[in-house]
């Protein structure tokens, strides 16, 4: 391999679209909605690597209230927080800030919730937690500061379905959906588990042309449930439960290629089903 | 190899609760204009339910999935298969999301129903899940998930 290779000459490779790679929008629950989307770079191809498994944990966030005088004090979760198997789980006390629940409160008094609860902060776990199959549905604190605290958990979401769509930039604004789960069915997967077969991984159908998406175009994804919310605009979101690992196959454009040629090429075949 | 999912979670999906004693649907899912539903026997169902009030639904209560077209006959559902809870209640959604132990949560349709092993639902047509049980659902309790194929008609 020479130093100075071209770039079109350059082969493809996997490249693996994660969290950062992501801008992130608020939802409101009823409509389907996108709530994050990535942007193909202008000089890049990306395809769809049939068979890589995806990662996809979005995140959901409710606010308790924990008075100042409660030891122990089971407060419900709504919606239930699924135990994932690749997060620490609070239900070992493991309250670390990427556990499957994560909460925070505003301990110094400055008006941001900033303090992830422990067993040994101000507000903290009591330690004992309440569970439903795969669902912990309350969780204990106790309140040792002088005032009540409102305090933010974050769980991943278990209601709805999030689509992974590509679409098309500009004014003919077209979508195409690459593949659809449940929020459970996302949650419980596991990638990394030789034992189980709870992969999911990038759809066959998407091989050929529907699994490409030439440069500009982006890559978003698109949540829907009736009644819950989820919140990856949220401050602490990206930092507590959000995994988003979609890998992609990513070439440069090459010299013989017109991104714009190949723009209009994908976005007629985007029209069918 | 069917690319979507019939599921709870579904926009078209209308949650609801049982009559107790009475076989009725708990879920009913109205095909969308313009596509056509085609549903394979074979594999394996993900079901999730509690009892109104929390816990199990009791062993005796069967599911089914149903069909129902326009103008049918006091608006009875065509049943297409059927099964125990048990299962379900033995397995947590988790586990049941893993393939194996599967073969008493696959999905296999009465012949006489439906001829074949596959079923083609157009946009007039609806799809249910039915329960029949001495006791009622917790709607929000409620998941399903099957494969499905959907086509443009």
């Amino acid at each position: 391999m020479s130093q100075n290779q071209n770039a079109d000459e350059r082969p493809s490779r996997p490249v693996t679209v994660s969290e950062s790679k992501f801008d992130f929008h608020d939802y409101s629950p009823g409509a389907e909605a996108v709530v994050a989307e990535a942007q193909v770079p202008k000089s890049q191809v990306w395809q769809v690597p049939v068979g890589r498994p995806l990662v996809v944990a979005l995140v959901a966030k409710q606010t308790v209230t924990v008075a100042s005088g409660d030891s122990g004090v089971s407060k419900t979760l709504d919606p239930e927080a699924p135990v994932v198997d690749f997060m620490p789980n609070v239900g070992d006390g493991e309250y670390t800030s990427d556990a499957n629940v994560v909460a925070y409160y505003d301990q110094s008094g400055n008006g941001s919730k900033d303090t992830l609860v422990t067993d040994s902060t101000g507000v903290s776990y009591s330690g004992n937690v309440s569970t439903d199959g795969d669902f912990l549905t309350a969780v204990e604190f106790s309140g040792n500061g002088s005032a009540d605290k409102d305090v933010d958990i974050y769980t991943v979401v278990r209601h709805g379905y999030t689509r992974i769509q590509k679409r098309a930039s500009g004014k003919k604004n077209v979508s195409q959906e690459l593949q659809t789960e449940d929020s459970i069915t996302w949650a419980f997967s596991n990638p990394d588990d030789p034992e189980s077969d709870r992969q999911i991984t990038w759809d066959a159908r998407n091989s050929g042309m529907r699994g490409v998406i030439p440069p500009k175009f982006y890559l978003d994804l698109v949540f829907y449930d009736t009644n819950y919310a989820v919140a990856l605009d949220a401050a602490d979101s990206a930092d507590a439960q959000l995994e988003i690992s979609i890998p992609v196959s990513q070439r440069p454009v090459r010299e013989d290629e017109n991104p714009t040629t190949l723009r209009r090429k994908v976005r007629n075949n985007m029209a069918g089903p | 190899m069917p690319d979507e999912t019939l599921s709870t979670s579904m926009g078209e999906a209308t949650i609801e609760t049982n009559v107790a004693e009475n076989p009725t649907p708990v879920a009913v899912w109205d095909v969308p204009d313009g596509t056509v539903w085609e549903l394979v026997e074979g594999y394996p169902a993900i079901l999730d339910v509690d009892a109104d009030g929390g816990g199990n639904m009791p062993r005796s209560t069967r599911l089914g999935l149903a069909y129902r077209e326009p103008n049918d006959p006091l608006d009875a559902w065509t049943v297409l298969n059927d099964f125990s809870i048990a299962p379900f209640n033995t397995l947590s959604l988790k586990d049941q999301q893993s393939g194996d132990n599967a073969q008493r949560r696959r999905v296999e349709f009465d012949p006489e129903a439906v001829p074949g092993g596959s079923l083609s639902l157009n946009d007039t047509d609806q799809l249910a899940l039915v329960v029949n049980s001495g006791t009622q659902i917790d709607p929000a309790s409620l998941f399903w998930n099957y494969p499905l194929t959907v086509r443009q008609e």
